[in-house]
């Protein structure tokens, strides 16, 4: 990143270093467990209320969002990611403060039980809330993996405007300490992220705030769609890269960071939860894909260096790095050192192949540790890096449809986060 | 499905069958012509489409009615011959295609003014008013699209698409292991853009006005052919525990995603190729000229929304349209009550477990209170138990009627 | 049947400058490459500014600067590796001639490399990327065979738009049996190629051509070089292309005329004619690396076999070949598919490669072009 010599970057970067710089001085960023979970509701018991809120971007603009949330707690986007159990009757009271009527839908699960009385009335997908009603869905999954939930009334509409969230199903057997995916050993994971993927064409909130849904009738904005905001965990970057409920995002919960030491198994829970397709591409290892739309297939499982993420669909895949046969030691270790957990040791001590170019040659990464190898932190020139805490390797897990890396306009941003490989020791939370 | 025009489809192709018994050849005698559609918004639209002709001569338009998709083509199982002769009285050469079907195709070639050779069409053409006979004579099991070759950036968007299907044998649509089904459906996704169709039917196609195709914006979403509206007929997969075939065509130039609400799909082959493992799934994902075949084997009765999840879920704009329709099962009697048991005994159960919690926070700090919550804990753990018995005992009656079902 | 193809850097180059490398050995793969701005000819004969990469493998280094100006190739030079290949990569940024107030740096990312470090990602933000007059080196340990691709990751909506994209793939190891090896039941010969160690043949070829989806949007092309703002979420791509041309150009064997624009030198040297006589197995290495949208590419006439998808064969641990045959398939940018079309039974003739997405038919406004390519099948 060229500071001294092109205003179009400094601009766009100033601004991405400076939220990352923030997050860093917050110290939110530091570690508390071991493991990461992934953040939502657990239960089978869920009360949520679908209201109206306003986002504001990483550009500056606002946009106006209907979204669900926790009856106690702040709407959000996405919804609550609700985690509950397989065989476990599951039940979903929905309190609509929106003015229009809104409703759930859950693809995969089978009989799906609405209940509602006064306030409610049968939509075309499904039984809805009034403005002011409450109606309540209920249904067993019977099988485990990543669903979403998004609203059946008029979904084109109200999906856009933000009403869709996860839901995942786990195992019957499931162990929080030797957890699996699935019945499945194949589907047994370290780490565990969410990324759900979504977009917003901005000119039909605002219809839908001045007018209501009514408005968008004869405007070709729904047909002729325009993204302008792309989205992982309801954030765009480099939002993306802060915590959970960091409290000036409070309408955007969810962090889409995913972090992982060398040789862990990491659980990619992928969600096309808009209308386009993504391209999700994750830089550092192929990825082996264990199950689709929540039904397993590792007896057909394969690898794939980009998910690519349908609408409504998901996809659970299993990511894992080693940095072996780099031809190379990742860790810069003399021949003598001692192996790290995980290292591969038929490169170990290897010195790496080329000359690294002088440093007046080189811009640098804000998250480049200033030196090759994992766990390693060396000094930059003034003002560069400085957002490697520990040494991992970053790599940026993105769409690979690459406009939809910008926020309206300013790059980077949108459908991007990153994936931290971390040192060992390093603790994850 | 069993709609009138498929019948109408099977009834030519029996017939002619017969006629020619001695053989075995498949003779569908078709024309390629201009009509108009209304959509559910009262707006007309010049398509371009296929009909039957009903006498088989080709000779004299006898005002057989064009639609778009065409007339379903159902080629009989071990059929290796199929003809499709065809007059066409478009303002323009056409010509046929079937993508995944073999036959040799003659592409017609012009030069462009930097004296490149383009392809416009893929197969030879008939010219506007001439008849023509296009021949496969090795025809695959599975299912197809029957298309022009020809301009195909605008006579397929015009309307010039229909289904050819063959079975591998009666009932099973592909060998083993896939299974034999016994309802069978079709969900053919097309698109229309009406500034497409206004600059073809007003000769402003080609010109400045409207270059080419280019920025191709649709603004209806079709399921078989019209939109979704109020009104419009269910797709029938026969009864509970029964398998159906539903085969999925997309003649639209993007993307869908059709979405069961409430169903899961064995999705079995692709572009009339069986997949190497089938895979359960409640969407499919079907992209531009794409087909794929799933079968349904419907657990729970009524209707379930099929949608398309790339949301072409509009009417010209308009809401509650596009690219909707939903899948209709019947229960049989015997297997509803067993549900609606199963569904009340689940309920109870929860509204017990919620009960008994309630109770265990009852206050106990007099005499009258610790009696009370005694009471309270004591009914509701009973009440527990018992729902908890019957939904089991329900669950079980239900696994076996299931059983019995699938056996 | 073998074909030459000039923009195509073979494996075979021998490894006389390397200035850069740390314990060479002599059968290291030495590519050097250009990071600048050119100009490219559109089917419907707009010209077209563009970034991209060139290939100066056959120079020394200190001749790359001056060569490279303004001879960015559209798509960038073919990088061909085989399996076991060590290979060192060097990239010069030169600069951009047409845009003196530009001082972008540029980088090389392999898409797709398993285990990467990112020290050799190429992504600007987790690492290190070259300015302007400088030269920075990647090594690449290459050992999973496949099709992946390479682009420069700076800045990358608005590099990639511009067209620093190419083709890159590796072949395995298993092309290097002794001869009469068994594979299963599949006996081997010297010269047999494969798309992958599948141990039985099954992905065995006759010839090979990759085929990499693109787009252009040219009103951010002429944004760009007037240097006016650029229009990144609205981008529209109105110029589909196979490999850097739109038909009629794809079928245009070898590379297509050089530019007066860029200093007559030759921009788009990858054809897309897809060539084979009756009888044989073509192999399609098809990538995606437009920034805009997924398109579907569909095989008239002849069926694929897919049997890799991202740089990895279509097999599951257990052994099952998940291999499929199809008439189409969709890629998003990123993703990358094996197909093989099996030409025994098909007459020889003219047969089209072309997207379904029937629209992008289109250069421009012209009608008759866009996304689609000539497959040709000659008599035996």
């Amino acid at each position: 990143m060229n500071f001294e010599t092109d205003g179009k970057i400094m601009k766009h970067s100033a601004r991405f270093v400076f939220r990352i710089a923030a997050l860093l001085a917050t110290g939110l960023y530091a570690g508390r467990a071991t493991r990461a979970d992934i953040n939502g509701l657990e239960g089978s018991d869920f009360r949520l209320t679908a209201s109206a809120g306003t986002i504001v971007m990483p550009d500056g603009l606002s946009v106006h969002v209907w979204g669900f949330g926790p009856t106690d707690g702040n709407m959000q986007y996405p919804g609550p990611t609700l985690i509950t159990t397989q065989g476990q009757l599951t039940q979903i009271t929905l309190l609509n403060e929106l003015p229009e009527p809104t409703s759930m839908v859950f693809p995969g699960m089978v009989n799906v039980v609405a209940d509602g009385g006064v306030g409610t009335q049968q939509g075309l997908l499904a039984l809805e809330a009034l403005p002011g009603g409450t109606v309540s869905y209920s249904f067993t999954p019977r099988q485990p993996g990543t669903y979403l939930y998004y609203s059946g009334t008029r979904p084109d509409v109200q999906v856009e405007m933000g009403l869709l969230g996860a839901l995942i199903v786990r195992p019957m057997d499931f162990d929080p300490l030797a957890p699996r995916a699935y019945q499945d050993n194949e589907t047994a994971y370290d780490q565990e992220y969410l990324f759900l993927l979504s977009e917003m064409d901005p000119r039909i909130h605002e219809v839908v705030l001045r007018l209501g849904s009514a408005g968008l009738d004869g405007l070709d904005y729904l047909t002729d769609h325009q993204p302008q905001y792309w989205f992982i965990n309801g954030r765009v970057g480099p939002d993306t890269f802060l915590p959970n409920n960091v409290p000036w995002l409070k309408h955007q919960p969810y962090g889409a960071m995913a972090r992982t030491h060398p040789g862990e198994r990491m659980l990619m829970r992928v969600v096309g939860g808009g209308r386009d397709v993504h391209p999700f591409h994750h830089h550092g290892n192929h990825a082996r894909v264990i199950a689709k739309n929540g039904r397993l297939g590792t007896s057909a499982s394969y690898e794939v260096f980009t998910i690519q993420t349908a609408p409504g669909e998901t996809i659970d895949a299993i990511w894992t790095w080693t940095g072996q046969r780099l031809g190379w030691d990742a860790y810069g270790h003399a021949p003598g050192d001692p192996l790290e957990p995980g290292e591969y040791a038929p490169d170990h001590g290897k010195p790496i192949p080329v000359n690294l170019t002088e440093l007046q040659d080189l811009a640098f990464g804000g998250f480049y540790s200033g030196d090759p190898f994992l766990g390693s932190l060396k000094s930059l020139p003034p003002g560069e890096g400085g957002l490697n805490q520990n040494g991992g390797f970053h790599f940026m897990w993105h769409s690979h449809t690459e406009k939809e890396l910008v926020n309206n306009d300013i790059a980077p941003g949108g459908m991007m986060t990153m994936c931290i490989v971390e040192p060992h020791g390093v603790p994850i939370d | 499905m069993k709609t009138p025009k498929r019948i109408a489809a099977f009834a030519i192709l029996l017939a002619t069958a017969s006629a020619s018994s001695s053989f075995a050849q498949t003779d569908v005698f078709l024309v390629a012509k201009e009509f108009t559609q209304t959509m559910p918004d009262g707006v007309q639209i010049v398509m371009w489409g296929y009909a039957l002709d009903a006498d088989g001569d080709l000779l004299t338009d006898d005002g057989e009615a064009a639609s778009s998709p065409g007339p379903q083509i159902v080629v009989p199982p071990g059929e290796a011959l199929l003809r499709i002769h065809i007059r066409n009285d478009l303002p323009a050469d056409t010509s046929l295609i079937i993508p995944g079907q073999t036959t040799t195709l003659s592409p017609v070639m012009f030069t462009d003014a930097s004296g490149r050779e383009r392809v416009s069409s893929f197969t030879t053409v008939v010219a506007p008013g001439a008849t023509a006979t296009y021949t496969w004579n090795d025809v695959r099991n599975g299912s197809f699209m029957y298309q022009s070759g020809t301009h195909v950036a605008v006579q397929i968007q015009m309307g010039l698409f229909g289904s050819m299907t063959k079975e591998f044998e009666p009932g099973r649509a592909y060998r083993q292991p896939t299974p034999f089904h016994v309802g069978e459906a079709s969900v053919f996704y097309s698109e229309i853009d009406p500034d497409l169709h206004a600059a073809v039917a007003g000769g402003t196609y080609g010109t400045p006005a409207y270059p080419n195709t280019l920025d191709y914006r649709p603004r209806y979403f079709l399921v078989n052919g019209e939109p979704f509206s109020a009104g419009v007929a269910d797709i029938s997969l026969g009864a509970v525990g029964e398998s159906s075939l539903v085969r999925f065509f997309n003649a639209g130039l993007e993307t869908h995603v059709p979405t069961a609400l409430g169903m899961d799909m064995l999705i079995v082959a692709e572009d009339g190729n069986l997949l190497p493992t089938n895979r359960s799934s409640y969407s499919v994902f079907l992209p531009a000229g794409k087909t794929k075949d799933v079968l349904i084997q419907p657990e729970m009765p009524g209707r379930h929304a099929l949608v398309d999840r790339s949301m072409a879920l509009s009417n010209n704009n308009g809401p509650d349209g596009g690219m909707l329709v939903f899948l209709s099962a019947d229960i049989p009697q015997e297997l509803s009550e067993a549900q609606n048991k199963l569904d009340t005994w689940s309920k109870r159960v929860f509204k017990a477990k919620a009960k008994l919690t309630i109770a265990f926070a009852m206050p106990e700090a007099t005499p009258a209170e610790q009696r009370a919550k005694a009471r309270a804990v004591e009914t509701w753990r009973s009440r527990l138990e018992t729902a908890r018995s019957r939904l089991s005992r329900a669950m079980n009656r239900l696994v076996q009627m299931q059983e019995d079902l699938d056996s | 049947m073998s074909r030459t193809n000039k923009s195509v850097l073979s494996v075979a180059l021998v490894a006389c400058f390397l200035g850069l490398a740390i314990g060479s050995r002599a059968d290291d793969v030495v590519v050097r490459l250009s990071g600048g701005d050119g100009y490219m000819k559109l089917a419907d004969g707009r010209i077209l500014y563009i970034f991209s990469f060139a290939d100066f493998s056959n120079l020394p280094p200190e001749e790359v600067m001056s060569a490279g100006l303004l001879a960015a190739s559209a798509p960038a030079p073919t990088i061909i590796a085989d399996e076991g290949d060590r290979v060192f990569l060097h990239l010069t940024n030169v600069g951009m001639v047409m845009r003196p107030d530009l001082f972008d740096p540029h980088s090389v990312h392999w898409h797709g490399f398993p285990n990467a470090a990112p020290i050799f990602d190429g992504l600007p933000d987790t690492s290190i990327s070259i300015n302007m007059g400088g030269t920075l080196s990647y090594f690449y340990n290459v050992v999973e065979p496949g099709t992946y691709m390479y682009h420069c990751h700076v800045e990358a909506t608005e590099h990639m738009q511009m067209g620093m994209l190419g083709n890159l793939y590796v072949r395995p190891a298993q092309n290097k049996s002794p001869d009469g090896t068994l594979l299963g039941g599949f006996v081997h010969h010297t010269g047999f190629k494969y798309a992958y160690n599948d141990g039985d043949g099954s992905t065995f070829y006759d010839v090979e051509f990759p085929i990499q989806i693109g787009s252009f949007d040219a009103a951010f092309h002429d944004a760009s070089e007037s240097t006016q703002p650029l229009p990144f979420a609205l981008m529209r791509d109105d110029y589909p292309l196979l490999n850097g041309r739109g038909y009629p150009d794809t079928a245009v064997p070898g590379a297509l005329p050089a530019l007066a624009e860029n200093g007559g030198k030759v921009s788009q040297g990858v054809s897309s004619l897809i060539e084979a006589t009756q009888g044989e197995k073509i192999l399609l290495r098809i990538s995606n690396l437009n920034v805009t949208r997924f398109y579907t590419l569909a095989s008239l006439g002849i069926p694929m076999k897919v049997v890799g998808q991202d740089a990895r064969l279509l097999r599951a641990p257990s052994g099952l070949n998940l291999y499929r045959t199809t008439n189409s398939v969709t890629l998003g940018g990123g993703e990358s598919k094996d197909a093989i079309l099996d030409t025994s039974g098909v007459q020889p003739g003219r047969y089209f490669l072309y997207t379904t997405n029937l629209n992008y038919l289109s250069n421009g406004t012209e009608d008759f072009g866009g996304m689609m390519t000539e497959i040709i099948i000659h008599a035996q």
